[in-house]
């Protein structure tokens, strides 16, 4: 009998312990970080939110006359001058560079990523690029440069998998075709890796790994979102446009 | 000990602990609903903002909208809000606060809300109608 009543002290204590050890982990660094997860996390979507919210209410991107600025009525010629249009895409989406837009209106170390889409004429521009940050940031490309691969054995791949465009100085036409993918996904689905990551990593030049590698040597990221909101697109005075305005964006702890 | 059973209270202390997340839970599934509420009924305005300001086949949609009421004739407008609607949302229902002007087909929108006033310039009675889109 007094066997059996040891028996039941061991369970009862093995089971404390293990009780204690679990709430230890949730009041100490569990509950702190499901805490924070999730609010960081609703952190980057109010900021993609906003982000929107201000690009298609400000002069730079909206229709505005003398009197007052058209919320939601994306003008033509603006998205002309400040994105790239689908068939203009050349190098200048692939380099984390500066521009007036992003300059103008970005949180701090972040990178974003801006498609417009006219679902009447089809047509699509893309804008990309960092918020302000010490510098980190852009730290990336040189990583990632440095980590260029151009062994033979990556040349047959890169012939393989995306033909012979790769080859005979149409290289760039060929990565700026493959821009439009990005962007078709960006719609709706968050995705793993950055704007910059998942162009970079098309190219077949780089492994998964070493872009893993630079963009932890840079950063920790602290969260990605996507949303599409819809725009109108004004492109003449009689004609408007329906769109939609899709925003990427992924913020880094450094 | 005697008395209590060892199995009563690890039963308790567990419960105990359960208990002090519940409100923790809480928070933070109505810190992210909130958020999504918001972006939607967001949303939800952009859309019918976007869909008042489009035009279709060179003019407005307000426009055509405003007239098809002054006048009291429907025809076709279903079907040319519905193109338009089409191409930026699923689930829809836009309406007047006297009739409904078109609707998805296969759903019934519930969820977010977004209204407002187009000018009736012509109208003999009222200056204004109210327009109501809700989404999903």
């Amino acid at each position: 009998m007094k066997a059996i009543s040891n028996v039941f002290m061991y369970v009862f204590w093995t089971l404390l312990a293990i009780a204690f050890i679990i709430s230890l982990y949730f009041f100490g660094i569990g509950g702190f970080l499901k805490i924070s997860t999730i609010f960081e996390g609703s952190e980057v979507d109010r900021h993609a939110v906003i982000l929107a919210n201000v690009l298609i209410s400000s002069d730079k991107l909206s229709y505005s006359d003398e009197n007052k600025i058209y919320r939601g009525l994306l003008d033509l010629n603006k998205l002309n001058r400040y994105f790239v249009s689908e068939g203009t895409f050349d190098i200048h989406p692939f380099i984390i560079k500066s521009n007036p837009i992003i300059e103008e209106f970005s949180y701090p170390n972040s990178e974003v990523y801006i498609s417009v889409w006219d679902f009447d004429a089809q047509k699509s521009w893309v804008l990309a690029g960092n918020g302000p940050s010490d510098g980190k940031l852009a730290g990336f490309g040189s990583c990632i440069f440095s980590k260029i691969k151009l062994d033979p054995r990556t040349i047959f791949r890169l012939i393989a998998y995306h033909g012979t465009a790769a080859l005979g100085g149409k290289g760039i036409t060929f990565v700026a075709e493959k821009v439009k993918i990005p962007v078709a996904q960006s719609v709706n689905l968050v995705t793993q890796y950055t704007w910059s990551t998942r162009l970079l990593a098309m190219t077949g030049i780089w492994d998964q790994y070493d872009l893993k590698e630079c963009e932890n040597a840079v950063a920790t990221k602290s969260g990605t979102t996507s949303k599409s909101f819809p725009v109108a697109i004004r492109i003449s005075e009689n004609e408007i446009h329906l769109g939609s305005l899709n925003i990427q964006l992924t913020e880094y702890k450094l | 000990m005697k008395g209590i059973e060892p199995i009563t209270i690890l039963v308790g202390f567990t419960i105990g602990i359960l208990m002090l997340f519940v409100p923790l839970l809480a928070t933070t599934i109505h810190l992210v609903q909130n958020i999504n509420f918001e972006s939607q009924v967001n949303n939800a305005q952009l859309t019918l903002l976007a869909l008042l300001s489009s035009t279709y086949q060179g003019k407005q949609i307000s426009q055509i909208i405003a007239e098809a009421v002054q006048q009291n004739q429907y025809r076709n407008l279903d079907e040319i809000l519905s193109i338009q609607l089409n191409k930026i949302t699923d689930c829809y229902k836009l309406s007047t606060p006297s009739k409904v002007l078109a609707q998805s087909k296969d759903c019934t929108p519930t969820k977010y809300t977004a209204s407002t006033l187009i000018s009736l310039p012509f109208s003999e009675g009222k200056m204004a109608e109210k327009i109501i889109l809700v989404m999903n």
